[in-house]
């Protein structure tokens, strides 16, 4: 598993210690372990950050405002960061985009809707507190502004793809007051927008602020015709958009139609692979990330048996599922246990090849 | 259909000799069991379950897969809060351990230090790393915890340790021939195996091997035997031989050369206390290990019985091939669990701090079925296992049919 270091912090660590001819005195971990007792936030090389508030946006979206260690090296508007919390005993991870521009009190915010099948945005939303202590990742992304903010933007978002839009339009509000936004965002209905208050009160403290709510629940999905329309309008304005993948095409497709396309920074949620994992006959595509080989695997037959008839040898022993010989990294996708029908839908969990089968597509570390 | 000894579909059917590699591209290892000393010969009749159908059986293979499939659903916060609890445990005493050794003067101290540093050791390996390197905890995705990167305080390398312990112990349990875990190539444990003049000195043998456990455990999956007698894969064995002696040369350098150097004032102290430390939990370990498989009423079998075993006829063997030592947690703990080896044998990848209370099912179903369910407390399986240790020294007085053929 990858661990989020702050690079700078660790390199000087890890430089210094990581001689296994010091082992025990060098041991990071129990080192961190001891720092961690009296701080959790505390640490030598992962940026951990404490839950300070939490804000409930809609029924089901919710934010919480983080105050992270020292090791965060703060992001810009628009960026995403890999969160990791640990939920009852289990390691999760996600990449949420920060819904904060970045602050003079070195807090930031994440805004995370519920989904049904996922423990992190469950949990966020039901359980999470004040006091709670999160890892985060190094921030990253394109989704940002110019350096120079220009003086005419767009920008289009869809349900919970508002986030990283929401920490643009914030950032602007305090560096840029002067650029013109015009700011579509779809939501199934009134009490489904997210930041709805904010937005109301910007658009009317904003006199550049071009505020349009398209209800889909009342008036359909933005149409093609819309689209068209709104490109038009957009011209060779630059163009933020982020949504479900559904709705991002339509947008894509609408500039490229303008001959636009190359004015469109966009910003893709990782979606939930299929829900209940796969037909379980169904033959899947599998990529081997380190060998670069991909192949498709039947449903029903253990994945080591198919990555060795796409003649990959991976490691393995008993191929009854005791030995763990065969364990590999799930970058991806969602695989059954072959013995219990337990589902793994998480990424980065460790699979047992041989007593494994793939019901979606999948990448595996091989 | 997961079983390898009967599944098609896998490409050890295809090619049988993979089974005994890690990687497939691996040459094919003779046999080890001709220069063991160890040809089976056909099964004793005490311990039988041949009283089972082949529907029990199955019934039994069920029930055993439901029970492991209620406490994976069930593993959480319980379960990472146990192993953590115990790093913490192992780490404070090691430090406690070692302080006393470098900066006390009094032989209590020495004590004292060599007792918590022991017990350090011993927690590290038996409840943390051998469990860990099984994979119980893969589940919680914690890097420290990950069975496959996890490196443990000994001169046994890791992953040859996955090898031959994980994969051959665990899948070929008590199969002669197969399970070098038997007598570890040194001492006949089963009536099954041939005798050899160098058995008459196995009380002793045995000492030396209970002393100098570590060193056993980490050149068995080189089999020195084997490559000495000019058998195995040459290049195999100078990768193992590699690995071994730069993990040794480390575990040397830190108790022996960099603990003493860091009190220099008291540096023969602690290379003696580590020394010391390091004995404890050679024969600590060793006399766990021997408890598991070898008293009397476990089982061996032969190549064999094994063939086309199902799901259930393989729990089976697990259960006959097994025993346990009875006791409190907290010597539970200090066996790695390795006192439930039974449930660690049907479940080897369930949290080890799990199998008191599987075990609670695991007589219940023995009980139904009459199947035995091998257990006594510790002075009564150690003792049994040394008995056999002094009878088997000596020729079998009724040599197995097969044997008198020979």
């Amino acid at each position: 598993m990858l661990t989020p270091i702050a690079p700078r912090v660790a390199g000087r660590v890890e430089g210094l210690l990581s001689s296994r001819w010091l082992s025990p005195l060098n041991d990071l971990e129990a080192i961190e372990d001891l720092i961690g007792r009296f701080d959790a936030t505390w640490s030598l090389t992962r940026i951990k950050a404490r839950v300070v508030a939490a804000i409930h946006e809609t029924a089901d979206v919710r934010t919480l405002i983080l105050r992270p260690n020292r090791l965060w090296p703060g992001h810009a508007a628009g960026q995403h960061v890999l969160v990791e919390a640990e939920l009852d005993g289990r390691r999760v991870r996600r990449t949420f985009s920060v819904s904060s521009p970045p602050r003079a009190d070195g807090t930031l915010s994440i805004t995370v809707k519920r989904r049904p099948a996922g423990k992190l945005s469950v949990w966020w939303n039901e359980r999470a507190s004040a006091g709670d202590v999160l890892t985060l990742g190094v921030p990253a992304g394109d989704f940002v502004l110019p350096a120079q903010p220009p003086r005419q933007i767009v920008m289009l978002s869809a349900g919970s793809g508002i986030t990283p839009v929401m920490a643009l339009l914030r950032d602007l509000g305090e560096r840029a007051p002067a650029t013109r936004v015009l700011f579509v965002h779809c939501a199934h209905s009134r009490d489904d927008v997210i930041f709805r208050d904010e937005l109301e009160q910007m658009a009317a403290r904003r006199p550049r602020l071009d505020l349009r709510l398209h209800l889909t629940g009342t008036h359909g999905r933005l149409d093609a015709a819309a689209l068209s329309d709104l490109a038009r309008t957009a011209g060779r304005d630059l163009t933020f958009v982020c949504g479900p993948a559904g709705f991002m095409e339509a947008v894509r497709a609408a500039w490229r139609e303008a001959g636009n396309e190359d004015r469109l920074v966009s910003e893709r949620f990782g979606l939930p692979a299929s829900i209940a994992g796969g037909d379980a006959s169904a033959p899947q595509s599998v990529r081997a990330e380190r060998s670069g080989i991909s192949f498709v695997a039947g449903g029903g037959k253990p994945l080591l048996a198919e990555a060795e008839a796409a003649s990959l040898t991976p490691a393995y022993g008993c191929r009854m599922g005791i030995c763990h010989t065969c364990a590999c990294r799930k970058a991806s996708g969602i695989v059954e246990d072959l013995r219990t029908g337990h589902l793994s839908d998480e990424p980065g969990e460790i699979i047992q090849l041989c007593v494994s089968a793939a019901r979606s597509p999948l990448t595996l570390d091989l | 259909m997961l079983n390898p000894m009967q599944n098609p579909e896998t490409s050890s059917r295809e090619n049988p000799a993979r089974k005994f590699s890690t990687r497939a591209k691996k040459k094919p290892r003779p046999s080890p069991g001709k220069s063991l000393a160890t040809i089976p010969v056909q099964a004793p009749t005490a311990n039988s379950v041949s009283h089972l159908t082949r529907e029990q059986i199955d019934a039994i293979g069920r029930e055993l897969d439901a029970l492991r499939a209620r406490v994976v659903a069930d593993l959480g916060d319980r379960d990472a809060r146990h192993i953590r609890g115990v790093v913490s445990v192992a780490r404070s005493a090691a430090i406690a351990g070692r302080t006393l050794l470098m900066f006390g003067f009094t032989p209590v101290s020495f004590g004292l230090g060599v007792i918590a540093l022991s017990t350090a050791k011993i927690l590290e390996n038996m409840e943390i790393g051998h469990n860990v390197m099984h994979g119980q905890y893969d589940w919680m995705n914690d890097p420290t915890l990950d069975s496959r990167t996890y490196e443990w305080d000994n001169v046994c390398d890791a992953s040859q340790w996955r090898h031959y312990h994980n994969y051959e112990h665990h899948t070929f349990t008590n199969v002669l021939g197969k399970d070098r875990d038997v007598g570890y190539g040194l001492i006949r444990v089963s009536e099954q195996q041939y005798w050899h003049p160098r058995h008459l000195f196995q009380p002793f043998s045995n000492v030396l091997l209970a002393l100098l456990f570590q060193w056993g455990v980490g050149v068995h999956d080189m089999d020195p035997v084997r490559h000495l007698a000019g058998g195995g894969d040459a290049e195999e064995f100078g990768r193992k031989w590699k690995q071994f002696k730069s993990k040794a040369a480390r575990q040397l350098f830190k108790d022996y050369v960099l603990f003493p150097l860091l009190a220099p004032w008291n540096a023969p102290r602690v290379f003696l206390g580590n020394l010391a430390a390091n004995t404890v939990r050679n024969v600590w370990t060793n006399v766990v290990i021997f408890c598991g498989h070898f008293p009397d009423g476990t089982r061996v079998f032969t190549e064999q019985e094994v063939a086309g075993e199902t799901r259930g006829d393989w729990y089976l063997r697990q259960m006959l091939g097994s025993a346990n030592i009875e006791g409190g947690s907290w010597f539970h703990v200090m066996t790695g669990h390795l006192s439930h080896q039974i449930e660690h044998h049907l479940f080897p990848d369930i949290p080890a701090h799990r199998y008191p209370e599987i075990a609670v099912r695991v007589k219940a179903l023995c009980e139904t079925y009459a199947i035995p369910y091998n257990t006594g407390s510790f002075w009564q399986q150690y003792g049994s296992v040394l008995g056999r240790i002094v009878r088997l020294a000596l020729p079998s007085q009724e040599p197995p049919p097969a044997a008198k053929m020979a």
